[in-house]
């Protein structure tokens, strides 16, 4: 798929999302996500809701049903072209965090040289370019505990936007923040998804859906529907 | 204090690095063993000799028939190109056997009873009875020999003994192998369960299973090399000092096979580290991100 490609993001036909691979937890699941897209996604804990994002970035294998993620489809994915599949999303969970034994700049070259990433001058462009996107610009040097809340969170955002992804996949992002800072964080996510990248964000926080309306997904009882 | 940056790849090198030593040592130490004792059989059996008693009354020139006859068989052993067919005259022979047993027979039978003969030593490959039986059948075939002896069983006895010493010295280096590969393989999931959040954000960003192995690889290889050249190294030692201890040891030593002995142990160092470490991680890299915890 190109950058202007027209086709869908995230596709998903008929699809059936198992828990650890074997306990049915969403079936005939149908949604499409477009590039641009603001897509909320909903649902009491236990509903399927990281399952279903765990079967997009391919944690978890897509046992029925056909889907397409960011020009892969899921039903015929093989191991070797998940790493691939990976880059082109960008990951924001909770479990996912900062590592508190290395700086902000190392914390996100760990993640350039990991997707192959060689040349220094690039690397440190790429960061600057990262970190000024999420408004954090002077904290390169900076230990994760010499940050506040959001201010990590935001190097998490930072992080997830290095491979210019086509989707940001988010889970609870803001779930451990302040409302102030909760705000903010959501602003980021805001201006990200106007420069073009389309976000999938899951989350309690309702408050959100009101401010900023956008599509709502919701897993309830084995399904999802389009709010 | 500032936290220490853990690095991918590392994990404990002083507990595999003793162990595979050890095995290696171990290893080596069984190809020491073999490698002598083939030495040591080699010249025992280069020295045994069969002898070809000649009839009674022969003159010089039937002797010297049945000497060029010998040496035109490929079964005898050549030394810098001189064919090992020595004459023993009889009476060489008497003193010799009054030499050996004291007893001086002449004196009571008042002639030499023994016979002239060629003492042959054999190629290697003819230590075999079946091979010394056709031997003796052939040359006995001559004219002018009376008889061919040599002490029978004694081929087949020290080959079987050789192929069990082989066979136990086998057995134990592959346990010791085992040993070893199970040892890093639990090592190495301990190392990937410490590593595990790295690994986690390895995988979650893109990385390819290659770059994550790669380090892991590295170190297992350095870890083996490391192992191979001590044992290496304590192979030589133990040499040394048996040497300085076992008078006649001197005889068996084949320093260009010790060379690639030792070489080989290092090669199978690097080698075990990488194998073991890639089987490792092969079977730990495709479990879920779950699972993995």
């Amino acid at each position: 798929m190109t950058a202007f490609s027209s086709e869908p993001i995230i596709q998903l036909e008929n699809t059936d999302i198992y828990q650890n691979g074997n306990k049915l937890v969403l079936a005939d699941v149908n949604f499409v996500i477009n590039k641009g897209d603001f897509v909320f996604l909903i649902g009491r804990t236990g509903s399927g809701k990281s399952s279903l994002l765990k079967t997009l970035y391919a944690d978890l294998w897509l046992e029925s049903g056909t889907g397409t993620v960011v020009g892969y489809q899921l039903q015929k994915l093989k191991q070797a072209d998940v790493p691939f599949l990976r880059r082109k999303i960008g990951i924001v969970f909770q479990d996912f965090q900062l590592f508190f034994d290395r700086t902000v700049e190392e914390n996100l070259e760990f993640v350039l040289r990991a997707t192959g990433w060689t040349d220094k001058a690039t690397i440190k462009n790429r960061i600057s370019e990262v970190l000024m996107q999420v408004g954090l610009g002077t904290l390169q040097k900076k230990m994760p505990h010499q940050l506040s809340g959001g201010e990590q969170q935001r190097v998490v955002i930072a992080r997830a936007m290095l491979n210019e992804p086509q989707i940001l996949l988010a889970d609870e992002p803001t779930g451990n923040l302040d409302p102030e800072v909760g705000e903010q964080i959501m602003q980021v996510f805001q201006s990200i998804n106007t420069a073009g990248t389309a976000i999938l964000m899951a989350t309690h926080n309702y408050d959100f859906l009101k401010k900023y309306p956008a599509r709502v997904l919701k897993c309830e009882a084995g399904s999802v529907s389009e709010v | 204090m500032p936290l220490k940056k853990k690095k991918v790849g590392s994990y404990p090198n002083a507990m595999i690095i003793v162990s595979l030593t050890a095995a290696l040592f171990l290893i080596g130490f069984c190809g020491l063993l073999v490698m002598q004792s083939k030495k040591l059989i080699s010249i025992i059996k280069q020295n045994i000799e069969v002898r070809v008693m000649l009839d009674k009354g022969l003159d010089s020139t039937q002797v010297a028939d049945i000497q060029k006859k010998l040496i035109a068989n490929p079964f005898v052993l050549n030394i810098e190109g001189k064919p090992q067919v020595i004459f023993y005259s009889k009476d060489e022979a008497a003193r010799e056997f009054i030499a050996d047993t004291k007893e001086d027979f002449s004196a009571f039978l008042g002639e030499n009873p023994l016979h002239d003969s060629y003492r042959v030593r054999l190629q290697e490959d003819y230590f075999e009875d079946t091979k010394l039986q056709k031997i003796k059948t052939d040359v006995e075939k001559l004219e002018g020999v009376f008889e061919v002896v040599y002490q029978e069983n004694l081929a087949d006895q020290i080959n079987k003994n050789l192929t069990k010493i082989y066979i136990i010295l086998a057995t134990f280096a592959v346990i010791m192998l085992i040993i070893i590969v199970l040892l890093m393989n639990n090592t190495i999931r301990l190392a990937l369960y410490s590593q595990r959040f790295l690994i986690r954000s390895m995988q979650l960003v893109g990385a390819t299973n290659n770059f994550i192995q790669m380090p892991f690889l590295k170190n297992g290889a350095v870890q083996g090399l490391i192992s191979g050249l001590i044992a290496a190294g304590l192979i030589v030692g133990l040499q040394q000092v048996a040497l300085r201890q076992i008078e006649g040891l001197q005889l068996l030593q084949e320093y260009e096979k010790l060379g690639f002995l030792l070489l080989g142990v290092i090669i199978l160092g690097a080698l075990i580290g990488i194998l073991s470490t890639f089987q490792a991680l092969a079977r730990y890299l495709r479990m879920t991100l779950d699972d993995l915890y």
